[in-house]
C-alpha cells in the first residue's frame, strides 16, 4: 500500500532530524507539515535554540539545497532575489541568482530588514516566482521558507505587517530544551558534529510525490464544517478585532491533511484540526486593544474557541 | 505495612454503618420525645437488623422475607394482646386492618388510620432509610446529603417544637464530619487506586478527629450572635389550633360561635376544633339564632321574655309557632347531633320546620320565636348543655316563582316591618343610594334580594379572614366594608346584605350558626363534622305567605338551600346527581358561585372522590401506579437501559455500529462521564478507558472515526466491535 510507504519515508525524515535536534519532534513534525502542504513557517524565537540546525537537517534529509539569508537593515531586495550584472566580455547581462533561488531558505531575523526587502521575500513566497529586470523567474520546487523573528528586540526592527503574516502557514516557537535533553545536546556537541554526518533519506522527487499525497488525504464534510465553524468563531469572538480569513481556513485544512499523513492516516480527524489550530490561527488574529490590556492573547482566545466549539461526532450529511 | 483497598473498604464500611445508625437514631430520638410512640427500642433494633442484612449482602429476596418477619412479629408484639407468632393474627388482624386502612388513605380520612398500620408504615419508612444509608455509603460513598438532611431536620424540630436539639446537633456534627472525612479517604483510595501505609491512615484519622474536636469545641465555646431576624415561630404557629387559644391577649379573634356580636370587625384566626357531629341526610347550614338590631357596629338581640315551652319529644306543631305554607314543599328528615362543645342552645337546620327534639326524658326546651332560638333546660329551669339529641324536621325547598310574587309588605307585617327594617340613626346616605341603585331595576323582593346578593360576587369584594380592620369610632361597620375595605368574611358580607336590604325596605335579619361541615366517619358511620371554622352568619329575608328565606351573600359559600322554579319546568338548570322529587318541577340550586376560597372546596373534593364510580377509581389507581413505575424507571434508567440495548442489538445483524456507538455515548453520559463540547472522541475515549481501566472505548472509537471522518461505509464490522461495546455498556450500568 502506497500509504504505508509514505509513512515510512516521513518517519525516516523525522528520525534523521531527531539525530541532530533532540526533543523537538513536534517542531520537526510541524516543519514537515508546512513543507508538505507547500507552506512556510515563521519561527518566533531567541537565538541559539537550534533553528538553523533544524532547517539544515531538514534540507539534508531531503537532499535539497539550503540557503540562508541573514536580514540586516541595509539588505536590498536584489540581495535576496538576485541581480543581473553586465559582463563586458560577453557584452550582455548575466543573471546572478540571489539566495532565494534555493529549495530550503532560512530567513533569519526577518524583522530586522526594511519593509521593501521583506516584501520581496514575502512576494516570492506567495507567488513562488520573482521578477527581476522584467524577467519572471520561477523558484525551485519544492520551495520552503523558514523565517525567524526575534521577539525580544524591538529597537531598529520593522515588525511584519499583520497582512503579511498571513503568508506563513504556521507560526511556532521552538523553546528551550528540557534539562535531560540539553545534557544530551551537550554530550553530542562534545563528541560529534552530527549535522555533517547526515545523509539524505528521500529524494526531492519523492518529496514532490509526498506533496501530491497530502492533497489526497480525505477531509470529510463534517471536518470541513468544523474548520469553518472554528474560523467563524474567531470572527465573532468578543476579544477579536479581525478574525481568520478564508485563506486561514484553507491553511488549516491543508495543514491538517499533512499532519494526518504524518500520523499515518489518510483521513483527517478533529484531533488533527484541534492540534494545529493554535499554529495556524494565532498569527492571523488581531485582538482588540482592550483585550490586550486585559492580558488576553491570541493563544487564550483560540484555546477558548476550541473548548467551546462542538466537535462533530455524527455525520453531517448521511 | 500497606493496607489493601479491600481491607480498608471493609473496615470503613463497618464504621460507616455504625455512624449511619447513630445518625438515624438522631431522627428517632425526637419521635420518642415528641410523640406518644413507645418502645422506640424496637425501631432501633430494626435499624440495626436491617443494616446488618445490608452489610452481609444477603440476597434481596431473603432480606425481604427476614425484614417482613421482623415487622410482623413487632406489630404483633406492639399491638396484639394475644400470644406471639400466631398465624391467625396475620390473616384476621393484620390483613383486615391493612385493607381497611388502604381505603382510609384512599378516601383521605387520615385521622382514621389505625395505630398498627401507622407502625407498619413507620417500619417501611425506616426500611427505606436503611436502604438509603446503604446506598450512600456503599455505592455513592458520599453522605453529605443525608448529613445535611439530619441537620435541617433537627434544626426545624428545635425551632418549632419543644424538642431541644443542642446536644443532638453536636452529636450530629461530630458523626457527620467523621463520616464525610472517612468517606472521602475511601473514595480517594478507590478512585486513585492508592495504597496507604497503615501509619498514614492512622494519621488521617487522627487529624480528622482532631480537627473535628477542635472545631466543635470552638463552635461550642464561641460567643453566639442572637437571632438576626424576628422569631418566625409565633407567626407560623399562629396558624395552628393551639396557638389561637393561647393568644388571648391580642385583638385577633378566633373563629367560632360567640354570643356577643355587638362589636364586629377585626381579623379572625382559624380554629379547627370540633363543635359537633351530625348525621343529617344532606349537608345544610345549622342555625343557632338570629339577631335583629343593627347598631352600626354589630348586632344585638331584642330581649325576649316570651317563649314557648315544650318537652322532650313533644310535637312542636302544637305550639302554633308556624304554619307550613302550601307554596313551600317540604321533606321530613331526622338528624342526630352529638356535641363536643357545651352549649345550651339547640342547633337546628336552617329554615327547617322543627317538629320534635328527642333527648333525655325530663328535658324541657324553650323556643324564643323572635330569635328563632331553642334553649334546653332541666325541669327546674336550670340551663343545660346536652351532649346528644335527635331532631325531626321538615326541610323546605322554596319555589322561586312564588317568591317572585312578593313585591311589597302586606298589612299583617307591620310589626315585623318595623323590627326587621330597623337601621340606626345617621346611617351614611351612600348606603341608601347603593341599595336603591342595586334594586331599582327589579320588581319583586326576591330579585331585589338576589341583586344585592349578586353584588357581593363582584371582583371588588374579597373573602379573607386576615387583615380585617375594626371600624373607626365614628364609622359604620357596614359602610366601611362596602365602600372602603371591601375585604372581609361572613360577618361583613351578611351584615352588609341585611343593611342593604333594610335600606331598600325589605325585611331581613341576620342569622348565626354553622355551615354544613365536612363529611367524616364517626364510629363507622358517615357523619358531618362541624368545627369552629364552620361558624358562619348569613341572611334571611321575609316573604309574606312564605316566611323567612335564607340568602347567602358571602363569597365562596353556597347556602345549601334548595330553590326550584315551578315556572321554569323543562328548561332545567339542575345539579346532575340530584333527582328531582317532582318530575314537573326543576330545581335551581343556589350553588351558583364558582370561586370557593375556603374549606368548602376541600369537603366537596373529599366527597367527590368518595362518590367516584368503581371504574374511575380503578383508572385513577392504575394511572398513579403507572406514573410511579414510570418515575422509578426514569430514575434508574442508567441501570436498565444498557441491558435492554444489549439484548436489542444482539438480535440485530448487519450495519448497526454507528447507532450502537451513539447509544454508548449517551449511556456514558448518563453514567456521569460527560464529554465537554470541545473534546474530540479520541480524547474522550482515552478518558473513558482510563476510568474503566480498559482499551475498549479507544478501539470502538477508532472504528467509528473511520466511518464518520473517513466516510467508510459500514459493513459487517459490527460483530467485530460487539463484544467491546457490550462490555462497556455493562460497565456503565454497574
Amino acid at each position: 500500500m502506497i500509504y504505508k510507504q509514505v509513512n515510512q519515508k516521513l518517519e525516516m525524515v523525522l528520525a534523521n532530524i531527531e539525530k541532530v535536534i533532540i526533543g523537538k519532534r513536534d517542531i520537526a513534525e510541524l516543519s514537515i507539515v508546512a513543507l508538505l502542504s507547500g507552506g512556510h513557517v515563521l519561527l518566533e524565537d531567541v537565538p541559539g535554540v537550534g533553528k538553523t540546525v533544524m532547517v539544515r537537517a531538514l534540507a539534508k534529509s531531503i537532499g535539497a539545497s539550503f540557503k540562508r539569508i541573514q536580514f540586516t537593515p541595509d539588505l536590498l531586495p536584489s540581495d535576496v532575489t538576485g541581480v543581473s550584472i553586465f559582463n563586458p566580455k560577453e557584452q550582455e547581462f548575466i543573471f546572478r541568482p540571489g539566495p532565494i533561488m534555493g529549495h530550503i531558505i532560512l530567513a533569519d531575523e526577518i524583522n530586522r530588514t526594511s519593509p521593501k526587502t521583506q516584501s520581496a521575500l514575502l512576494e516570492a513566497m506567495e507567488e513562488a516566482s520573482v521578477t527581476i529586470d522584467g524577467v519572471t523567474r520561477g523558484l525551485e520546487k519544492p520551495f520552503f521558507v523558514m523565517a525567524t523573528q526575534n521577539p525580544i528586540e524591538y529597537e531598529g526592527t520593522y515588525p511584519l505587517p499583520e497582512a503579511q503574516l498571513d503568508r506563513f502557514l504556521l507560526k511556532m516557537k521552538m523553546g528551550y530544551p528540557g534539562v535531560e535533553e540539553e545534557i544530551e545536546v551537550l554530550h553530542r556537541a562534545q563528541y560529534t558534529a552530527p549535522l555533517e554526518e547526515l545523509e539524505s533519506v528521500i529524494t526531492l522527487d519523492e518529496l514532490i510525490e509526498l506533496q501530491a499525497e497530502v492533497k489526497a488525504v480525505i477531509v470529510d464534510d463534517t471536518i470541513k464544517r468544523y474548520i469553518v465553524e472554528l474560523a467563524n468563531q474567531t470572527r465573532t469572538h468578543e476579544a477579536v478585532y479581525l478574525g481568520v480569513s478564508p485563506r486561514g481556513s484553507i491553511a488549516l485544512m491543508k495543514a491538517a491533511q499533512a499532519y494526518a499523513l504524518i500520523q499515518r492516516r489518510d483521513y483527517v480527524l478533529p484531533d488533527d484540526v484541534q492540534y494545529l489550530v493554535p499554529f495556524v490561527f494565532s498569527h492571523r488574529l488581531i485582538l482588540k486593544p482592550e483585550a490586550n490590556y486585559d492580558g488576553f492573547d491570541a493563544g487564550m482566545v483560540i484555546h477558548e474557541i476550541v473548548a467551546t466549539t462542538q466537535v462533530p461526532v455524527k455525520r453531517a450529511v448521511t | 505495612m500497606n493496607v489493601t483497598t479491600e481491607k480498608l473498604e471493609r473496615s470503613m464500611h463497618v464504621l460507616m454503618y455504625v455512624f449511619g445508625l447513630l445518625l438515624i437514631t438522631e431522627w428517632l430520638r425526637p419521635v420518642d420525645k415528641l410523640t406518644d410512640t413507645g418502645n422506640i427500642i424496637i425501631f432501633i433494633l430494626f435499624l440495626i437488623y436491617s443494616l446488618l442484612l445490608h452489610y452481609f449482602r444477603i440476597h434481596w429476596s431473603i432480606r425481604f422475607i427476614l425484614i417482613s418477619a421482623y415487622i410482623m412479629i413487632s406489630l404483633q408484639f406492639l399491638h396484639s394482646k394475644g400470644a406471639l407468632f400466631q398465624l391467625s393474627w396475620l390473616k384476621e388482624g393484620f390483613l383486615a386492618d391493612f385493607t381497611a386502612n388502604l381505603s382510609f388513605i384512599y378516601d383521605g380520612n387520615w385521622e382514621l388510620i389505625t395505630n398498627p398500620f401507622r407502625t407498619f408504615l413507620f417500619f417501611v419508612l425506616l426500611w427505606l432509610v436503611t436502604y438509603l444509608i446503604h446506598y450512600w455509603v456503599m455505592v455513592r460513598q458520599s453522605i453529605f446529603f443525608f448529613f445535611m438532611l439530619t441537620v435541617i431536620f433537627i434544626s426545624v424540630l428545635d425551632t418549632f417544637t419543644p424538642y431541644v436539639g443542642d446536644k443532638a446537633m453536636i452529636r450530629i456534627i461530630i458523626i457527620g464530619f467523621l463520616m464525610l472525612g472517612l468517606l472521602s479517604l475511601l473514595r480517594l483510595t478507590i478512585q486513585e487506586r492508592i495504597k496507604f501505609p497503615m501509619a498514614s491512615i492512622n494519621k488521617w484519622i487522627l487529624m480528622l478527629t482532631g480537627m473535628i474536636l477542635v472545631s466543635v469545641l470552638v463552635g461550642f465555646v464561641a460567643p453566639k450572635l442572637s437571632p438576626q431576624w424576628p422569631d418566625p415561630v409565633p407567626y407560623i404557629t399562629s396558624y395552628s389550633d393551639k396557638a389561637v387559644k393561647e393568644d388571648d391577649g391580642s385583638k385577633r379573634k378566633s373563629v367560632g360561635y360567640d354570643e356577643d356580636d355587638s362589636d364586629l370587625g377585626g381579623s379572625i384566626e382559624p380554629d379547627s376544633s370540633i363543635v359537633f357531629y351530625n348525621d343529617a341526610p344532606a349537608g345544610h347550614y345549622w342555625k343557632v339564632e338570629n339577631k335583629d338590631i343593627y347598631t352600626g357596629k354589630g348586632w344585638v338581640s331584642i330581649l325576649e321574655t316570651d317563649f314557648h315551652t315544650f318537652s322532650n319529644g313533644q310535637d312542636m306543631a302544637s305550639l302554633d309557632i308556624y304554619d307550613v305554607p302550601e307554596e313551600v314543599r317540604t321533606e321530613e328528615m331526622t338528624a342526630k347531633v352529638s356535641m363536643t362543645e357545651s352549649y345550651s342552645h339547640i342547633l337546628h337546620p336552617q329554615s327547617a320546620y322543627l317538629k320534635r327534639i328527642e333527648a333525655k326524658n325530663g328535658m324541657d326546651f324553650k323556643y324564643y320565636e323572635g330569635m328563632d332560638k331553642v334553649i334546653s333546660e332541666k325541669d327546674n329551669g336550670e340551663r343545660l348543655s346536652m351532649k346528644e339529641y335527635g331532631l325531626v324536621y321538615d326541610m323546605p325547598s322554596f319555589d322561586i316563582a312564588e317568591l317572585r310574587k312578593v313585591m311589597e309588605p302586606d298589612e299583617s307585617m307591620d310589626l315585623l316591618m318595623e323590627k326587621n327594617t330597623q337601621l340606626p340613626e345617621g346611617m351614611p346616605n351612600r348606603i341608601y343610594e347603593l341599595a336603591s341603585g342595586l334594586t331599582r331595576n327589579e320588581a319583586n323582593w326576591y330579585d331585589k334580594a338576589k341583586a344585592i346578593e349578586d353584588y357581593f360576587d363582584g371582583p371588588e369584594f374579597i373573602y379573607s379572614k386576615d387583615d380585617i380592620p375594626y371600624p373607626e369610632s365614628n364609622q359604620d361597620y357596614v359602610d366601611q366594608f362596602l365602600f372602603e375595605t371591601q375585604i372581609g368574611y361572613c360577618d361583613n358580607f351578611s351584615s352588609a346584605m341585611v343593611v342593604l336590604l333594610r335600606a331598600a325596605n325589605i325585611p331581613a335579619r341576620w342569622v348565626k350558626g354553622y355551615t354544613e361541615g365536612e363529611k367524616s366517619i364517626l364510629d363507622g358511620e358517615s357523619v358531618y363534622k362541624v368545627t369552629n371554622n364552620n361558624a358562619h352568619s348569613w341572611v334571611e329575608v321575609y316573604f309574606s305567605g312564605i316566611g323567612w328565606v335564607p340568602f347567602e351573600p358571602t363569597k365562596g359559600f353556597n347556602g345549601e338551600v334548595e330553590f326550584y322554579d315551578s315556572e321554569l319546568k323543562q328548561e332545567a338548570i339542575k345539579k346532575p346527581e340530584e333527582t328531582p322529587t317532582n318530575e314537573e318541577q326543576t330545581k335551581i340550586e343556589t350553588r351558583e358561585r364558582q370561586d370557593t376560597p375556603d374549606r368548602e372546596t376541600q369537603s366537596s373534593v373529599n366527597t367527590g372522590i368518595g362518590n367516584m364510580g368503581g371504574f374511575l377509581k380503578w383508572t385513577a389507581i392504575t394511572l398513579s401506579g403507572v406514573l410511579i413505575l414510570a418515575f422509578i424507571g426514569y430514575f434508574f434508567r442508567r441501570k436498565w437501559i444498557p441491558h435492554l440495548q444489549i439484548l436489542r442489538y444482539r438480535k440485530k445483524t448487519g450495519a448497526h455500529f454507528s447507532t450502537a456507538y451513539l447509544i454508548l455515548l449517551k449511556q456514558l453520559k448518563r453514567g456521569g462521564l460527560v464529554r465537554p463540547e470541545g473534546q474530540t472522541l479520541r480524547e474522550y475515549a482515552a478518558y473513558v478507558d482510563a476510568v474503566y481501566d480498559t482499551d475498549e472505548m479507544s478501539e470502538l472509537t477508532g472504528g467509528y472515526e473511520l466511518m464518520i471522518y473517513r466516510g467508510d461505509v459500514e459493513d459487517g464490522e459490527w460483530k467485530h466491535f460487539q463484544k467491546g461495546w457490550e462490555s462497556l455498556m455493562r460497565k456503565t450500568s454497574s
